[in-house]
């Protein structure tokens, strides 16, 4: 009798130590998987220039693509805010855009579409908590930031989307242009610069730039 | 007495040798806890990791989704999915995701047979319907049918309706060729609802019904 009594003692001690194993295990898997979202995608960043990049439908890295919306142009910018926050610009020139910011692990912590936009176009600061309250103290952020929305990043690294609808296969092109066009880059003082004197955007050739709305 | 015990011991078969004499030693009890530990706590957890997501999912008709997933409220285990498969989940504010395994009536969704999917969805600003078979390569894009509807793409009729045939074999109005063979799933992206609270309360939603019309053996 004693016996089994020992014998159900160790059942149920086995599956409370079980139970924890399972909690441990969810709970930690975030923290020690190197393949996550910024592990497979981090290849695509570069210091001079990181910058959208278009997932095609397979063979990109990431699995599940494969089961991506064949109506979306997907396009992945990489960040790392160790050198310094980064901006973003968005023109939104398709039917629809939106943008989602993933934080390190892949968890959406922001996301806003194009109706969001002022004079066509999105622009974002991606910083983190420290990095946001010195260009505000430094006056940075009101003298030449002001148009922009602040987005506080919630790790120092982490994945923007870029996603462009393409209601008609014809609208294809129109969309990868626009993905093309957008611009995702470390803050540097020639953005301060362009945001004083806007005309500098017409440096940029006219061939570039996406038929205006309404053209599909 | 003594002989009697001696028969009936005798009459017993061998035990395997996984198995300790009984009572249990001490040794025995502590390693059959840490082993009975390890299978439950490592076959349970990598249980939940399969996909779809365990926790959160909300039903309207055949179609299931997770609210939750691309917003702060995600769960441990959807957040542990999100991690491990490297997925990029739709944000709240961009869109949702729904997901159909079955017709409106419960039964699994074959290739070999002919389903008309209508007739109207709740607003959305655009909608995409993408049907996915279950072997690889998952798109099927074969020989340039479409796989995939867009809401701009769509054909409707005067009220606004409309029905899309899905079948291997070609369909008038608005068709989507199903895979060669086995069970498929399809997909409806819901893009810039009206506003967030939508999604939650997406249960009074008009969604699609998946109607089975017949099967070709």
């Amino acid at each position: 009798m004693r016996a089994r009594y020992r014998f159900l003692l160790a059942t149920l001690a086995g599956l409370i130590l079980g139970a924890i194993i399972h909690i441990v295990i969810i709970l930690t898997i975030p923290a020690f998987t190197d393949r996550d979202v910024y592990g497979l995608l981090e290849h695509t960043s570069h210091d001079d220039a990181p910058d959208f990049i278009s997932m095609p439908e397979s063979g990109s890295g990431l699995p599940w693509m494969a089961h991506a919306d064949p109506a979306v142009n997907l396009a992945v910018c990489v960040y790392d805010l160790r050198k310094g926050p980064y901006l973003l610009s968005v023109s939104g020139e398709t039917a629809f855009q939106s943008v989602s910011f993933h934080a390190q692990k892949g968890n959406v912590y922001f996301a806003v579409t194009d109706q969001a936009q002022v004079h066509g176009r999105n622009e974002f600061i991606i910083a983190t908590d420290n990095q946001m309250a010195q260009l505000v103290q430094s006056g940075d952020y009101d003298s030449y930031y002001s148009h922009t929305i602040k987005v506080f990043s919630p790790t120092t690294k982490g994945v923007i989307v870029l996603r462009s609808f393409t209601p008609y296969p014809s609208a294809k092109q129109l969309s990868e242009n626009s993905a093309a066009l957008a611009e995702c880059h470390r803050l540097t003082a020639q953005d301060q610069l362009r945001s004083q004197s806007p005309e500098l955007e017409e440096t940029i050739p006219q061939d570039l730039l996406p038929p205006r709305r309404g053209g599909i | 007495m003594l002989i009697r015990q001696e028969v009936f011991q005798s009459s017993i078969p061998k035990r395997p040798f996984w198995l300790p004499a009984w009572p249990p030693s001490i040794e025995w009890l502590v390693l059959y806890a840490l082993l009975l530990a390890l299978i439950i706590g490592f076959g349970s957890a990598l249980w939940m990791l399969r996909t779809p997501y365990p926790f959160g999912k909300e039903h309207n008709g055949p179609w299931v989704y997770w609210p939750e997933i691309g917003s702060s409220d995600i769960d441990p285990y959807a957040m542990a999915i999100v991690t491990q498969k490297a997925r990029l989940p739709l944000g709240v504010n961009e869109g949702l995701e729904l997901l159909a395994t079955t017709d409106s009536t419960g039964r699994a969704l074959y290739a070999s047979c002919h389903y008309t999917l209508g007739n109207s969805i709740s607003q959305a600003r655009y909608w995409t319907i993408t049907v996915y078979g279950t072997g690889t390569p998952a798109f099927h894009n074969v020989n340039a049918a479409r796989a995939n509807f867009t809401s701009s793409e769509i054909v409707r009729n005067e009220q606004g309706a409309f029905t899309i045939n899905l079948s291997r074999d070609a369909a008038s109005g608005n068709w989507i060729k199903l895979p060669k063979s086995g069970k498929f799933f399809i997909v409806l992206r819901l893009y810039d609802l009206p506003t967030t609270e939508d999604r939650v309360g997406l249960g009074q939603y008009r969604l699609p019904e998946i109607t089975l019309q017949g099967c070709s053996s």
